[in-house]
């Protein structure tokens, strides 16, 4: 639940302070910490499933019960998490809105009413990968490894340390293919009014969770049929 | 289905895999992928098939753990589910209870199932035991308000009132099992699937879930009971099914498959008793086998208690073997009590050297003062000298029927001890 706190001190200090990478007018704790509690949120919904089989066999191969539940068990505590950070987002706003005097302008816009639709898009998204994962790692033990690798690299693949208009023009097409680019974007357009909204994008992130959810868990129901055998 | 079934399982089977197929890493998938194309020749894997019987094999790496089942189990029966060590019981239990799927065939279930399989799944040591209680409760299917209404008699039932909200890792094992016990006792499913997990806790304790299981066997819901203590399946089932290497085969009255389960095991014993290689001795003979006879010499099964019966033991000859031998017999229960010796030497007998290939011992017991059960018998044949020539620790399971032995009309009850012997009160 610290770990986002951790990070955001983290990277403002390195990458706000020494590598002096913009952070689009805003200051950078803010900038950091806002793209980080919703990745926080992503990746605990994906790592925290991938190895759903494995971490429950010894359950699994007592009782019967819908497996699905783990998944969105661990999906609704993970947002208990996010709920704690956003407060702690709120905190350094005001200090920073309110006491700290800055020549930056920020405040939260209208894309807030977006809230309860990215939410539920992070956390389908990030359940579909941790379906998909925990479907692989049951067959092969040696995916466990990746689980933390993928996040990682998807975590730089996406604008958290840095704003999605700094990605050079010839890359950005490859960058905006990441579903959660447009998420984050979205989610600091409405937090911090700075970012970038687009609605296109936005419907594409949609759409591509959705399949990955619901092939996630067409694989996962597959599995859990059989799973027990070679757990 | 018909709607007075509870369970119907028709040409149900589970093949398993031997070896470490399965679970394994990518990497390895691959490497054993690239071997086979470049050898073009499918890797033989070595997996060993002894102990498995061979009609269960279906190639080196497969075998049917469970074959060409067909059963029904009517509602509101209490059926007892008997047999050896990997007939393919637990198997069973985990298609019945949907934690795995047969490979073939079907099982049509009507009612909500609960399966025990084991006591306590999903308790996490560090919470208390009263959140336990909630958290089995609802992986076992019950809801919330359910186990709110039975919470008090729960933790009345397992007597850790005490201790109700302390973690349970600071519990004693037995505490933590009767807990998850407890719990499951209270359940109230349409079908009840219970695997060995009444062996637990003190004795005080196991009568009562035996208590507790005659109760939900009275309240009319199907139990599906796992045991290998006979004499409890006896008292709870009505009916039972004895399975053998993955298949039914004995279906009736519960006493009735108990004895046939008996009489299969004893005879399996006895044909591999010339195999066995545990056993003591230079082994210049060596007992091959045993048969029982009644008093008018008829082979039987078992012995009756309180009639004439005679054991015979045959013996090969292995090697020459020049000096009188001696053999004596050890009985003792299931528990490794020695309850009696009978020996040659205490009526000063002996057995003469034969040329003959084999020997046969015949053993006569006038009155046979055991009470019903099985028993063990080791047979110890020695030299004069006092060299041990063969000595079978558990040679063989003698089973023993109920009789009425004293003559009073009454048979006497096997609980209330093993021997039994002439008395008379004045």
């Amino acid at each position: 639940m610290l770990q986002p706190l951790f990070l955001t001190v983290v990277f403002t200090l390195i990458f706000g302070e020494f590598a002096q990478i913009p952070t689009e007018g805003l200051p950078p704790l803010l900038f950091y910490n806002s793209g980080l509690i919703i990745w926080s949120y992503f990746s605990s919904c994906f790592t925290g499933n991938a190895s759903t089989f494995t971490a429950n066999a010894g359950i699994y191969q007592k009782v019967y019960y819908p497996r699905l539940i783990n998944p969105l068990a661990n999906c609704t505590s993970a947002l208990f998490g996010f709920s704690i950070q956003a407060i702690f987002f709120l905190v350094y706003f005001c200090i920073y809105k309110f006491l700290i005097p800055t020549e930056e302008f920020f405040t939260m816009t209208w894309a807030m009413v977006l809230l309860p639709v990215l939410i539920p898009l992070v956390a389908s998204l990030g359940l579909g990968m941790g379906l998909w994962m925990s479907v692989l790692t049951a067959k092969y033990r040696d995916f466990n490894q990746i689980t933390g690798f993928l996040a990682q690299a998807l975590m730089y693949a996406t604008p958290i340390i840095y704003p999605l208009s700094e990605i050079p023009e010839k890359y950005r097409f490859w960058a905006s293919l990441n579903p959660m680019a447009p998420v984050v974007e979205t989610f600091r357009f409405a937090l911090l009014g700075k970012g970038s909204f687009s609605a296109p994008h936005l419907i594409y992130s949609g759409i591509v969770a959705l399949c990955i959810l619901l092939s996630g868990m067409y694989f996962f129901k597959r599995t859990e049929r059989r799973v027990v055998d070679y757990l | 289905m018909d709607s007075s079934l509870a369970i119907e399982a028709t040409n149900l089977s589970k093949k398993y895999r031997l070896g470490t197929i399965g679970m394994s890493s990518l990497r390895e998938d691959l490497s054993r992928w690239w071997d086979r194309k470049k050898q073009n020749a499918s890797a033989q894997i070595n997996t060993k098939t002894a102990g498995i019987d061979q009609s269960r094999m279906i190639n080196d790496s497969e075998f049917w753990a469970l074959h060409d089942l067909n059963f029904q189990i009517p509602k509101g029966e209490v059926v007892g589910l008997i047999g050896a060590n990997g007939s393919g019981k637990s198997t069973l239990l985990k298609i019945l209870s949907r934690i795995t799927e047969p490979t073939q065939g079907e099982v049509k279930i009507r009612g909500k199932v609960a399966s025990l399989l084991e006591v306590g799944t999903g308790f996490h040591p560090e919470l208390t035991g009263r959140e336990n209680v909630y958290i089995n409760g609802a992986i076992l299917g019950m809801t919330r308000r359910e186990v709110d209404a039975k919470f008090h008699e729960i933790v009345e039932f397992a007597g850790v009132s005490d201790f109700i909200d302390t973690p349970i890792k600071r519990y004693s094992s037995g505490m933590t099992v009767r807990l998850g016990f407890a719990v499951a006792a209270h359940l109230e499913p349409d079908i009840l699937i219970v695997d060995e997990v009444l062996a637990v806790g003190d004795l005080r304790f196991q009568n009562r879930c035996i208590k507790q299981m005659q109760k939900i066997a009275n309240s009319g819901k199907t139990v599906l009971f796992v045991s290998h203590q006979m004499t409890t399946v006896e008292n709870l089932c009505k009916s039972a099914f004895l399975l053998s290497e993955g298949k039914v085969v004995f279906h009736g009255p519960t006493a009735k498959v108990i004895s046939t389960y008996r009489e299969r095991e004893t005879f399996l014993h006895s044909n591999s008793l010339s195999e066995r290689v545990s056993r003591e001795g230079n082994r210049n003979c060596k007992l091959v086998g045993f048969e029982l006879r009644n008093g008018s010499h008829l082979k039987i099964d078992s012995l009756i208690s309180g009639e004439v019966a005679y054991i015979i033991l045959n013996f090969e000859v292995v090697r020459e073997q020049k000096n009188r031998m001696c053999l004596s017999l050890g009985i003792s229960t299931p528990n490794q009590n020695r309850i009696a010796h009978l020996c040659m030497k205490t009526f000063g007998q002996s057995i003469a050297p034969t040329s003959d290939k084999t020997f046969e011992v015949r053993l006569k017991l006038p009155r046979v003062e055991l009470n019903q059960g099985t028993y063990k018998v080791t047979t110890f044949l020695d030299d004069e000298s006092g060299e041990i020539i063969d000595w079978v620790v558990d040679a063989f399971t003698l089973s023993i029927t109920e009789s009425d032995f004293y003559g009073t009309g009454m048979v006497p009850s096997p609980e209330k001890g093993c021997l039994l012997m002439d008395h008379s009160f004045s």
